[in-house]
């Protein structure tokens, strides 16, 4: 089975590095950028199987990474997977990302081994 | 003398020329040599936070062992940047992970550097210290005494700092004192002491009782500043607190009509609408028709006419037609907002004669576009 590529676009350092160790040492291909403008050009240069996005970001937010997305006919929500990340829970939050093609959400603080389901699932779908 | 010096002129200038030279390639030197240094300081952070983050990492996730990186914390320089990587990464995490890191902030090592800072002579040292006790399960009765000291300090961040602590691990009493303190002390900005509110209320555990009271005490001091007491209005009434509608209400009808300062107005009249029983709207509307809807300042104006629209009696229309003539587009627009509200309001026919169409057409815009 191929190595699945997953990208991480997340600032706060810290919080990617963990996510980073966990993802490793599952086997998957990890990397990580920590603005909305690289990791958007990583996105379609790269082409990852899933996309674990932070909302907010310096340059642009994850939410103007998706409607970019969205707007490109190459990209469609099966060719790449996105969770979103971030630290808004608010119910407008969830609903947009979901319209913009997110297909996982997780709202900070999180229990890695949840968080590590939830993307297990979503690499499934 | 004069005879020396006609003599010896070139040599004077020469020797003053050779020490501005010397004094240069010092200052020179010595700045590049600071900013070497600094530059290494950096540097070595840098690493020590790499390595650090690492073991963290592996710690928190459980492939690492307690103390394999207790063994590694040396310096205080290690213990500081540990203290904030913890800081960085708690906010994000919860279950097994987030508990694994607050058993890193209860190492005797970590615990001894930071209580040895809590005597420190530098202000914002302690200050550190204190954040640091805010973050443990439960502290030493013995250290209430230093705390409630800080809290009366000057220097803001002690204050701060000190006051989280007692709030997240003092008695009522002790919470009041600090409290006190951060309100009278003017160095203190209305934001920091608003998180401390915000701190009391969520250490509370949902029951309000004692802290509405509290802050009631606080307000029924009358010895705080305008914007003081006006943020204690703003936190009480976010408490939503049956006992604090009463007192608030008597707040409010007692309030002097010669305002010389809008502030405590404005706060008590947005939580009229909410905590007002039968018994008392007629004395809120009567005040707010008389009174507040031709306050001199704009920001009570404002709040009146949304006051107003959240009533919604009849008997406030003609005072909210009124003040669509307001020569503040704000209080036009709350105004507007209010009536809109109304059954039976056709707002878009209500243009006042005074007002240019495009004036008119903004103010429509923005009314719509919040009902969108």
């Amino acid at each position: 089975m191929d190595k699945k590529y997953i990208l991480v676009i997340e600032d706060e350092e810290m919080t990617a590095r963990l996510i980073l160790y966990r993802l490793k040492a599952l086997g998957y291909e990890v990397e990580h950028v920590r603005d909305g403008i690289t990791g958007l050009k990583t996105i379609k240069e790269k082409k990852p199987d899933l996309v674990v996005l932070d909302v907010m970001l310096p340059g642009i937010s994850g939410f103007e990474i998706l409607q970019d997305l969205e707007a490109d006919k190459e990209f469609d929500s099966t060719s790449i997977k996105v969770i979103m990340l971030t630290s808004k829970s608010r119910a407008e939050d969830v609903s947009r990302g979901f319209e913009l093609g997110a297909m996982e959400y997780m709202p900070k603080p999180f229990k890695m081994d949840e968080f590590i389901l939830r993307l297990k699932r979503v690499l499934k779908q | 003398m004069i005879d020396y010096l006609n003599s010896h002129a070139e040599t004077i200038i020469l020797v003053v020329v050779l020490i501005l030279a010397i004094v240069s390639i010092i200052v020179f030197l010595g700045a590049i040599y600071s900013r070497w240094i600094m530059n290494l300081t950096k540097k070595k952070r840098r690493n020590i936070k790499e390595e650090l983050s690492e073991y963290v990492v592996k710690y928190a996730c459980g492939d690492l062992a307690f103390k394999e990186l207790e063994k590694r914390l040396r310096t205080s320089t290690d213990h500081q940047i540990l203290l904030s990587i913890i800081n960085e990464l708690s906010p994000s995490i919860s279950g097994t992970e987030r508990d694994r890191l607050q058993l890193l902030l209860e190492l005797p090592v970590i615990e001894k550097f930071f209580m040895g800072q809590l005597k420190s002579k530098k202000q914002l040292e302690k200050a550190k210290a204190c954040l640091y006790l805010s973050r443990l399960k439960s502290i030493d009765s013995k250290l209430f005494p230093h705390l409630l000291e800080y809290s009366a300090e000057e220097y803001s961040i002690l204050s701060y700092a000190s006051c989280m602590t007692i709030i997240v691990h003092g008695d009522d009493s002790q919470k009041r004192i600090a409290l006190k303190n951060q309100l009278l002390n003017e160095n203190l900005s209305d934001q920091a002491l608003n998180d401390l509110f915000v701190e009391f209320q969520d250490v509370s555990g949902g029951d309000f009782t004692s802290e509405a009271k509290t802050i009631m005490g606080f307000i029924s001091e009358k010895i705080y500043s305008h914007s003081r007491t006006a943020l204690l209005i703003k936190t009480l009434g976010e408490l939503n607190y049956h006992e604090s509608a009463e007192f608030l209400v008597n707040e409010f009808l007692q309030l002097s009509s010669d305002l010389d300062e809008p502030l405590v107005a404005e706060s008590l009249i947005t939580y009229m609408p909410v905590f007002a029983s039968e018994d008392t709207e007629s004395n809120i509307l009567e005040r707010l028709h008389l009174v507040y809807a031709n306050s001199e300042f704009r920001e009570v104006r404002e709040a009146t006419m949304t006051a107003l629209g959240m009533f919604g009696k009849e008997e406030s229309i003609p005072i909210l037609k009124w003040a669509m003539y307001d020569q503040d587009f704000y209080v036009r627009f709350y105004a507007a907002k209010s009536l809109q509200s109304f059954p039976g309001i056709l707002l878009s026919s209500m243009k006042p004669e005074t007002m240019i169409q495009a004036d008119w057409d903004d103010l429509i815009g923005e009314v719509n576009s919040l009902n969108s």
